[in-house]
């Protein structure tokens, strides 16, 4: 592992990381999703999803494989 | 109705973390759409009282795990050459300075990047990280800790020019 940078530039990086991610969180959701919902509300959606990426109970189960690294 | 309101305000926040994972705005809204669809087919297995933002992160990230270890394999069976080629080009841009963080996320290994998203950015527990992560606390830890300082390491000059 290489050598830790200064923590006043980690802390730097780390508080741009939140400050970009929050304007992410913040931009208004499109309205495609909406709808996309409510199609699955009343029971439209027609797909049958793959449920091996769904977890069983709150958390824990793991995709196909251990994490990658790419 | 009720899981319906939970998935439009959880909404927002999938969307940042699928947008920092993949650097993608298209494949992001892709996977979001995806997550959604399985978590409304799934619903019956989620436990009330649990954290239904874990739940919904854990599809999400294993749905974008399943669909890059398919991209990779496509690849390798496209052109290993070519693929090996790509991989050194990305290793040469490790030190560029980055103006866009998403762009030096993206320089991350997969487990480093989804650790310092959930964690760093989206302020949840190691506890919780660990569980979506399928993996120790500890190794959370560490693995938050290395992207920091990779984040650094490829951030610094803009960083001190902001400063």
């Amino acid at each position: 592992m290489k050598k830790g940078k200064p923590d006043e530039i980690v802390d730097a990086v780390t508080q741009r990381l939140q400050r970009d991610y929050q304007s992410l969180v913040n931009e208004p959701v499109p309205d495609k999703f909406l709808e996309l919902l409510a199609q699955l509300d009343e029971g439209a959606g027609q797909q049958d999803p793959v449920s091996d990426d769904t977890p069983l109970a709150g958390d824990g189960e793991r995709p196909d494989a251990s994490s990658s690294n790419e | 109705m009720a899981m319906r309101q939970d998935l439009i305000a959880l909404m927002p926040n999938l969307r940042a973390f699928a947008r920092s994972l993949c650097g993608n705005p298209t494949r992001a809204d892709d996977l979001v759409q995806e997550t959604l669809v399985k978590a409304w087919a799934k619903q019956d297995t989620f436990q009330q009282g649990t954290n239904l933002k874990a739940w919904l992160f854990t599809i999400l990230r294993n749905t974008y795990l399943t669909e890059i270890r398919k991209r990779k394999r496509e690849v390798e069976d496209v052109d290993d050459v070519l693929a090996g080629q790509l991989s050194v080009a990305a290793a040469q841009d490790d030190y560029l300075d980055f103006t866009d963080l998403t762009e030096a996320l993206q320089k991350l290994g997969s487990d480093q990047r989804e650790a310092i998203l959930l964690v760093g950015a989206e302020g949840l527990s190691y506890e919780e990280a660990a569980a979506i992560c399928g993996c120790a606390v500890g190794t959370i830890k560490s693995r938050v800790n290395r992207a920091r300082n990779r984040l650094a390491e490829l951030m610094h000059r803009d960083e001190a020019t902001a400063a």
